[in-house]
């Protein structure tokens, strides 16, 4: 079917489905609907396109979304949970930067946040990024709660060369009850692709 | 207005606007009055209004009351969609664990079982708790881990819930829900020298520089409303 006579798209899934795994996106939708976008999107990145996925909780502690996949039959196995609700902290009232190992990087990445970033399914003390193809970043709204717009600028940076030096896909979700945050903007001048979805999708 | 506060209209004529648009999302709210104050309408009415915009809504009854039972109450009501029953708002009933002989500290885990599983199954953005206060006769001693328990579990699960609980304004400092919730909303059902007038007052409501006071409440076919400045 040629793309311009192509339906429109209706439900989450088909928007979804405009996703590449593989490159870099800001998905924007009702923050009334996280869970239903949690659930929809594993399911699109993990069971259909196979993708092994890093997944950064941000709003609220991983179990929850865990218990949403398991309930769905899906496989959490490949799923590399991060939480930064669990530890969120401010040592001595001085910022304490967490850390992701880049493999063959004595350089880590460090997220400028007062989060505490926290391996909650892994016994290791860095997180090997060989196992995954896919980081989702739940979500980029709850980022301003604790942060500067200068800090989230970084940390976004800070994502997406990372992306870009191993390959990895990047999803940042993205909450639209407040339209003029500038994080779309942001994500455009680094040439992220940008995803409206609308809540209708949902119901 | 802190626009970085998300808020979810109530569906209540009236009390968005004293509140600052809607309660905070996610929340948990306790809706707080005597018997006959218009506790369950309001909770019907807030559900109907989440089914109306696409959200889904959970009703957990501790009564034991039937689906019909209901239904046959609220219909009467404008804002009432048979169609919305059991597709957009799921009825379930809490009762049986209050009739099982488990000891009390099982029952706390299976009731806790109970509502966690409804809601991981249906991703409510809305949820009633209708009325929790019974919750206490069954869990005795654990009734106030059970509470703060379950009001922050159901902020995690991205929603917002009203546990209603016949209490008066007196009765307040002694209401484990009141401790752990992020709002208060009291319903009166007061007598006066012309008969008896409805009142509502928020009491608390974190977050949110809202309205003080009672103010003159409304039941009609169309539901609640709030008469905001009536007093």
């Amino acid at each position: 079917m040629d793309e311009s006579t192509k339906p429109p798209q209706t439900k989450v899934s088909e928007y979804l489905d405009l996703l590449n795994p593989s490159s870099e996106h800001m998905v924007t939708f009702s923050p009334f609907f996280t869970n239903q976008m949690s659930v929809e999107l594993i399911r699109s990145m993990t069971v259909i396109r196979r993708a092994r996925v890093l997944y950064i909780c941000i709003g609220r502690p991983h179990i929850f979304v865990q218990k949403m996949l398991m309930n769905r039959g899906i496989n959490i196995k490949d799923i590399y949970f991060m939480d930064m609700v669990l530890h969120v902290c401010r040592e001595g009232g001085r910022s304490k930067a967490p850390v992701i190992h880049v493999p063959d990087s004595k350089e880590p990445l460090e997220l400028p946040t007062v989060f505490k970033l926290y391996r909650v399914d892994q016994e290791l003390s860095s997180l090997s990024l060989d196992d995954i193809e896919l980081m989702v970043l739940d979500n980029v709204s709850e980022l301003r709660t604790y942060n500067s717009d200068q800090q989230i600028r970084t940390f976004l940076g800070l994502l997406h060369g990372l992306s870009q030096k191993t390959g990895k896909g990047l999803i940042l979700l993205h909450l639209d009850n407040r339209p003029n945050d500038g994080m779309r903007e942001l994500a455009e001048g680094m040439s992220i692709h940008t995803l409206a979805i609308p809540a209708k999708a949902f119901q | 207005m802190d626009e970085d506060f998300l808020r979810l209209q109530t569906g209540i004529p009236g009390l968005d606007s004293m509140i600052e648009g809607g309660l905070p999302f996610p929340s948990t709210v306790l809706l707080a009055g005597d018997s006959g104050c218009g506790k369950t309408t309001f909770c019907l009415q807030f559900l109907f209004d989440g089914a109306r915009k696409g959200e889904k809504g959970l009703y957990f009854t501790t009564l034991s009351e039937p689906t019909n039972w209901m239904l046959r109450f609220s219909s009467r009501f404008n804002f009432m969609d048979k169609e919305a029953i059991g597709r957009d708002i799921i009825y379930f009933d809490l009762g049986p664990y209050f009739r099982s002989r488990l000891p009390p500290e099982d029952r706390f885990e299976a009731l806790k079982k109970a509502i966690e599983d409804k809601i991981v199954e249906h991703m409510p953005q809305r949820i009633v708790i209708d009325p929790i206060t019974a919750v206490a006769g069954l869990l005795k001693g654990s009734y106030r881990e059970f509470v703060f328990d379950l009001s922050q579990s159901l902020k995690n699960w991205q929603a917002v819930s009203l546990l209603t609980g016949e209490s008066t304004h007196d009765q307040m400092n002694t209401m484990e829900p009141a401790y752990t919730s992020d709002g208060i909303i009291l319903l009166y059902n007061l007598e006066h020298e012309d008969g008896r007038r409805r009142y509502l007052e928020v009491l608390k409501l974190r977050g949110t520089d809202h309205m003080t006071g009672r103010h003159l409440m409304d039941i009609s076919g169309d539901g609640i409303s709030v008469q905001v400045g009536l007093r």
